[in-house]
């Protein structure tokens, strides 16, 4: 699991930092991203992969990985219940 | 929960909202011009400043406003508005169009003809965005206090639009014992409902978000916008029915914005990351001026001076005037930044390095002496003209610092992007001309 907590980062760099990790994921990998709102502008760069959103009070947990990952799509659905 | 079968193309292109906000200092211009060029005095009946009032409200308040709604409807609220595209051209067009003309109606003895169309085109403006606004809440799966705050704004500025499109037409044809209460309620419902609520509903998710403060407390963000409505609705029933209560209703909208200025200061000050921003100081002013404002509200009834001119200088300037022209700051170098990363650049310079720091302190000290000067003026009035004078070139500063920005996009914009970043592109914003 790659841990990007972006909360105490000011716009723009969650996204930049997202961006950052989703080049660099590979197979298997699963991104945590914690941020303090839903990353709308974010979610239309995620056309090739799988993601799912949590909400827990004023924190938001992103989820992503590979759309053909498998495995990974199976832990991130465990992971948001 | 929200899966992956979230709508994935929301953003808007960038001059949907990026020619509202590009157009707000063209205004600010115009509103120094009346303040050089016409005959000014301070009060209330004086066309001179009803069309003052409205070249900001309309021409500066509102334009930046229905930039921000465009934009900030699809990053906070996930939805927007249904032909985005031509709704922004067409409501920007009649907002400019409208604004000029309201002007130029008060200042040359109302011609009926040009009142009644400034009246069309501005309610058709505000019809377009609001009315497109609302119907873009249908969509909205959750309604966060952000989204609430920005629905009942949207409804406070559709019912201002409404009492002010009355009101040019009343103009025009006999003058109605109403007016003067339906005048009072129009901006009451605009300065407070409108333009106050959408702030603060705004305010929850950018303070946090531009300036890494701790986010607002849950009774501040579930319960002050409802209870700001409640102010502002007692407010219009004792205007028109019990006049000697009024006080009630002012005290109720003291208590809740003065409790979010303090709010917005004190959050400031607990920034995580404490460095220099002049957005910041047009928050404080903001905050500062909110709460000064709002008593010297309070003490207008009670007391024999009228303080009409210090209400108008302290909240409409130094709360509205400097939040917004604060936002213009972040948000015009924030969409450069998106637009270029969403057609996949990611060597773009920073939104620091995108404004000249230097030109937005002076432009800050200008948009500062241009509001003191006005409260001199209410005793020594040549200083409407030096007023006057600061704010043009105040305008014209934030145009140039704008201009700066939106040259960094035009510049990167059609320059080809590397293979590999393609499958990171937001496919509607890369194929933006």
């Amino acid at each position: 699991m790659i841990e990007l907590d972006v909360r105490d980062m000011p716009a723009p760099e969650p996204m930049q930092a997202a961006l950052t990790e989703l080049f660099k994921l590979e197979e298997g990998e699963i991104i945590h991203f914690h941020h303090i709102m839903v990353p709308q502008m974010l979610l239309p760069r995620l056309n090739n992969h799988f993601f799912e959103i949590k909400e827990d009070g004023d924190d938001v947990h992103l989820y992503i990985c590979h759309k053909e990952d498998a495995a990974s799509i199976e832990t991130i659905k465990g992971l948001v219940g | 929960m929200i899966g992956g079968g979230l709508s994935l193309d929301q953003s808007p292109p960038f001059f949907s909202s990026g020619r509202f906000f590009l157009s707000a200092p063209i205004f600010i211009i115009l509103a120094g011009l009346v303040l050089v060029f016409k005959d000014v005095s301070l009060v209330r009946s004086d066309p001179h400043i009803v069309t003052l009032i409205h070249l900001f409200t309309l021409g500066v308040f509102t334009m930046i406003m229905f930039g921000a709604i465009q934009q900030m409807l699809p990053v906070l609220a996930g939805v927007k508005l249904p032909q985005a595209n031509l709704v922004s051209k067409l409501s920007h067009i009649f907002l400019f169009i409208g604004t000029l003309l309201f002007a130029y109606g008060f200042l040359n003895a109302m011609i009926p003809v040009v009142m009644i169309s400034a009246a069309v085109f501005l309610f058709l403006s505000f019809f377009l965005v609001l009315g497109g606004s609302i119907y873009a809440m249908t969509q909205v799966q959750k309604f966060s206090p952000t989204v609430k705050a920005m629905s009942l704004a949207i409804v406070f500025g559709l019912i201002t639009a409404m009492l002010g499109s009355w009101m040019l037409q009343n103009y025009v044809g006999e003058y109605n014992d109403i007016h003067s209460s339906i005048m009072f309620i129009h901006m009451v419902l605009g300065i407070f409902g409108f333009a106050g609520i959408l702030i603060i509903g705004v305010a929850f998710k950018i303070i946090p978000m531009f300036y890494v403060t701790p986010g607002f407390k849950s009774f501040c963000k579930s319960w002050v916008a409802y209870l700001i409505v409640v102010g502002i609705i007692l407010w219009a029933i004792f205007t028109i029915f019990f006049p000697s209560l009024q006080w009630i209703a002012i005290l109720v909208l003291t208590t809740f914005f003065t409790a979010f200025s303090t709010t917005v200061i004190l959050k400031l000050n607990k920034r995580r990351r404490p460095i220099a921003d002049i957005t910041v100081w047009f928050w404080r002013v903001a905050g500062v001026s909110l709460f000064v404002g709002m008593f010297v509200t309070m003490a207008n009834g009670w007391v024999e001076a009228d303080l009409d001119v210090f209400v108008a200088v302290l909240i409409g300037g130094g709360f509205l005037l400097s939040i917004l022209t604060g936002m213009l700051y972040k948000i015009v170098p924030f969409l450069v930044w998106f637009h270029l990363n969403a057609k996949g650049h990611f060597n773009i310079p920073t939104m620091r390095e995108m404004l000249d720091k230097r030109m937005s302190y002076v432009q800050f000290g200008l948009h500062l002496f241009a509001l003191i000067s006005l409260m001199i003026a209410v005793f020594y009035p040549i200083f409407i003209k030096i007023a006057g004078v600061s704010f043009v070139f105040s305008g014209v500063l934030i145009m140039l610092n704008l201009l700066k920005a939106v040259r960094v996009y035009m510049k990167m914009k059609d320059v080809e992007v590397p293979d590999m970043m393609a499958g990171f592109t937001m496919p509607e914003v890369a194929k933006e001309a």
